[in-house]
């Protein structure tokens, strides 16, 4: 062996046994973190032993977990990931497409069905149960009946994903999208739904701004255009755009498209305030509820106007809009001026929906979530009077965790 | 433990080296035998007790068959079928009771058989079972000498690098290893590289594949075109390959990285030009052992042509079965013994005239469709994929988001090719050889791979919780 070779396996050996223990160092002298807001979850931290654990293994699993959730530049790493890929030309990664100036969208929706065994399964796929869908528009077609008969005006609408809107922004072929948008809007045709599909996609090609880059939601623009056709819908007339003043609140926003594709490159979304000239945001009162421990609702934050300016300095700048995802908010007008109620069974595409029609109605909002039967009493003593129902639900939504059957029978808390 | 984990590189493997070198030569083994129990039991714990069974099994037994091979070869032959049964059955309660038990109860009359609950396969059984039968008949044999010490007995079967995927290393070809090793700087580095080109097979080609393979497999259940149902089993043909290629290589490296040799299990099974050929070169140390321990004691190719067949048949339904308790691997080591067959008959002389084009399609075509047979358990979603394949039952030749996925991919899979071929290592050493500075350059591209490879293992842990929805 000659002296060249020598040196070269030395070299070898140094260079992996450097790069393997200062990772491991910094590891180790790293305080762990309990927090992680670009996955906005908790950090494991190192689990506390215990012998039950330990043999039947959730020991070990917190471990690994530990392990990974607490490793030095993690961030920096998934980062790096995505610009492989990148040079790989994959054009996607972990599931999210990478399209023109710096768009992106999710490709595909987590399915959730049963296989022959019983067995639960999911799939994360571009595609959809047709059968499913009708079921689904089965169930919305019971409501809105129920609450035509009982006299109040319906009203749903489904935001369509990102992957369906700024589709000319990516190389992603759009049949699957077309198919599914072209399904809903038959299945839902004599459902008063308002189909914003074919609005949005429009005026995005037109270039304008109607959903986030990074982000999975609409933008302030976006929803505006949306309560400007749910108005419609209505046989309402919508202030035109004039009347509002656009203050951009935030230019840093990185949403969750962001997070989950690791595309580190990508430059972050402006966020937008629209301001009505005249109903100026003191005139509102905006009441947000929480559970508390005993599975009841109270009040925990309540603010002039629509808006939690406190999430502005956080990653997750979208939750500004009513302050993020909760079971149950309302707002009326500080003067009491009483004006007709809508009710609202909503995603968070109707936080930065809300703000426009609270400029019409008192709204009580409350989330399609798991907890929907309790709020049922909550609505039968407060909102049983409400002249206007909406259900807002985004399509991926419909998709992986549909749940209509939840509020088909609304009607009968509506007295 | 897995060896493409974080945990197993930089806490594992860090404390392991460290260990390791700082206890003198005589204690290693100790220090082997004690980390490859905990890498064992790292996940489940519990099935420490049946690897430790087996191992004492085959200790006791094996000091028995050695000791009367000589003075009283009908004792040793005893101890040794008594050994192997206890060893084997181990293997057949886990792996196999079930899929007995399930199949009986199909018999009517037998319905009312209920299978075992809750009986998991202890993690590398297939493998150490092998290994561990491997000692005892090469004792029998005299191909072995008996080992008298415990610890260096259970540092061969718990080996951590080869614990649970192989290479099946036979004892015979580490026993002067066990008692008598060196560690060099020079094995050493071979052992990295080794070990990082095994991991990058795993983590940056076999993994990503897979990304792609387990969408169109799930979309399979959708949409049904030529295509997708190609493309599920290009990809699974490069994903079975590199993942398990990827392991031996890192077993191998992690070997030499601690001062063992152990043989090759792969060589380039995919530039094959017979199915004859590509068992040679596609898990070698498996095909080995039936060769050594079922075909050749079965009369091999000594006893007639009829003989020959039957013996093949043997071995190929039980090298399907050994990859798990399944009808397509019984289906799947069939297809084989029928293909091993034709070839012995006429084939073979044919394929070594023909053009090596050809005979390369005609493997590469048959190789694919038997990964497709090991793929689906399922034995009907298997066939309907085959028939897709051929257009019947689909809805159309492709859609367009399978040519998008098949043109974006088109980068990755040629890497794949290339790397599935010893082209990329000839050029590479022909290039070491002309320039020196390719050489340093090579210590580059192995600390930027480490890092790539870490950003994969990092991001695949990463789960943003979106809940966003609602």
């Amino acid at each position: 062996m000659n002296k060249h070779e020598k040196t070269l396996n030395i070299l070898t050996v140094a260079v992996f046994l450097v790069l393997l223990y200062t990772l491991t160092v910094i590891f180790l002298l790293k305080p762990a973190e309990s927090f992680s807001e670009e996955e906005n979850r908790k950090l494991q931290q190192f689990p506390e032993w215990s012998a039950e654990d330990f043999f039947d293994g959730t020991y070990s699993t917190k471990i690994n977990e530990y392990f990974a959730d607490q490793f030095p530049f993690r961030n920096t790493f998934v980062g790096a990931k995505a610009l492989v890929e990148t040079a790989l030309l994959k054009q996607e990664n972990n599931g999210v497409l990478l399209g023109e100036n710096g768009q992106l969208a999710v490709r595909g929706s987590t399915l959730t069905y049963f296989d022959e065994d019983g067995q639960k399964q999911t799939a994360t796929v571009d595609f959809y149960f047709p059968d499913e869908l009708e079921e689904q528009s089965g169930y919305i077609r019971e409501l809105k009946d129920s609450l035509t008969a009982a006299g109040r005006q319906f009203a749903l609408v489904m935001p369509p994903r990102t992957v369906d809107v700024a589709s000319s922004a990516f190389r992603y072929p759009a049949d699957h999208s077309e198919a599914l948008l072209k399904d809903v809007s038959r299945l839902f045709s004599d459902c008063n739904f308002v189909d914003l599909a074919g609005e949005m996609k429009t005026r995005f090609d037109a270039g304008e701004y109607v959903y986030y880059k990074t982000d999975h939601h609409w933008t302030t623009l976006g929803a505006y255009y949306a309560y400007c056709a749910v108005m419609e819908q209505y046989g309402l007339e919508p202030y035109p755009l004039e009347s509002f003043t656009r203050e951009q609140v935030s230019d840093s926003f990185y949403g969750t498209t962001y997070s989950k594709g690791g595309f580190k490159f990508i430059a972050p979304d402006p966020i937008e305030y629209f301001h009505h000239n005249e109903l100026t945001p003191d005139q509102f009162k905006t009441t947000v509820y929480k559970w508390n421990d005993k599975g009841e609702l109270y009040a925990y934050f309540e603010t002039e106007a629509f808006y939690d300016n406190s999430f502005l300095t956080q990653k997750d700048k979208y939750s500004a809009f009513l302050s993020g995802t909760n079971p149950l908010t309302v707002i009326e007008r500080k003067d009491g001026v009483e004006r007709p109620k809508m009710l609202i069974y909503k995603d968070s595409f109707a936080n930065s929906l809300a703000p426009f029609l609270a400029l019409h109605f008192d709204l009580v909002i409350v989330n399609m979530d798991d907890y929907i039967t309790i709020q049922r009493s909550y609505v039968a003593e407060n909102a049983a009077d409400a002249e206007y129902v909406l259900v807002i639900y985004n399509l991926d939504n419909l998709l992986s965790a549909p749940k209509f059957n939840t509020i088909k029978g609304l009607a009968n808390y509506l007295k | 433990m897995v060896f493409s984990s974080l945990i197993f590189l930089f806490a594992y493997l860090a404390v392991t080296l460290v260990l390791y070198y700082v206890v003198p030569f005589k204690a290693r083994n100790a220090v082997l035998f004690a980390v490859s129990l905990v890498f064992y039991g790292w996940g489940e714990p519990k099935y420490i007790v049946v690897m430790l069974f087996s191992i004492l099994v085959a200790y006791i037994f094996g000091f028995f068959v050695g000791k009367y091979r000589e003075s009283a070869p009908k004792k040793a032959r005893t101890y040794l079928i008594v050994s192997v049964i206890l060893n084997l059955s181990a293997l057949l309660f886990f792996k196999y009771a079930n899929f007995f038990i399930e199949n009986l109860a199909l018999i009517p009359g037998l319905g009312g058989l209920e299978p075992i609950e809750g009986l998991k396969l202890p993690v590398g059984i297939s493998f150490y079972t092998f290994q561990i039968m491997s000692y005892t008949i090469d004792v029998y044999r005299g191909d072995a000498r008996v080992q008298r010490r415990i610890v260096p007995f259970g540092t061969y079967v718990t080996l951590f690098p080869q614990l649970i995927a192989g290479p099946i290393v036979r004892y015979s070809d580490v026993d002067e290893q066990l008692t008598y090793r060196k560690e060099t700087v020079d094995k050493f580095a071979s052992g990295v590289q080794r070990f990082c080109a095994g991991l990058a097979k795993k983590v940056l080609l076999a993994d990503t594949v897979y990304v792609l393979l387990n969408y169109y497999h799930e979309a399979f259940a959708f949409e049904q075109t030529v295509l997708g149902a190609w493309l599920i089993v290009i990809l699974y043909t490069f994903q079975i390959y590199f993942d398990f290629s990827g392991y031996s290589d890192m077993a191998i490296g992690l070997g030499r990285m601690l001062g063992f040799e152990f043989l090759e299990n792969f060589n380039y099974p995919y530039v094959s030009k017979s199915i004859t050929e590509f068992w040679r070169r596609w898990h070698i140390s498996l095909s080995t052992w039936f060769r050594e321990y079922v075909y050749i004691p079965l009369g091999g190719n000594r006893k007639g042509k009829l003989r020959q067949y039957r013996n093949i048949a043997v071995v190929w339904l039980l090298t399907g079965f050994w990859h798990g308790a399944s009808w397509n691997f019984l289906l799947w080591g069939a297809y084989f013994a029928v293909l091993l067959i034709v070839e012995k008959l006429f084939l073979y002389k044919w394929l070594q005239k023909a053009p090596a084009v050809l005979a390369h399609i005609y493997t590469m075509f048959f190789v694919c469709i038997s990964w497709l047979i090991f793929y689906f358990t399922d034995l009907g979603e298997g066939l309907t994929c085959l028939k897709a394949m051929f257009g019947v039952g689909v809805s159309s030749f492709a859609t367009p988001t399978v040519v998008y996925d098949l043109l974006r991919y088109l980068p990755l899979l040629a890497v794949c090719v290339l790397a599935a071929t010893p082209l990329p290592k000839r050029i590479f050493d022909a290039l070491k050889n002309r320039f020196v500075t390719m050489r340093y350059a090579q210590v580059l591209l192995l600390a930027g791979a480490f890092l790539v490879i870490t950003a994969y293992l990092v991001d695949s842990t990463f789960s943003p919780f979106l809940y966003y929805r609602f």
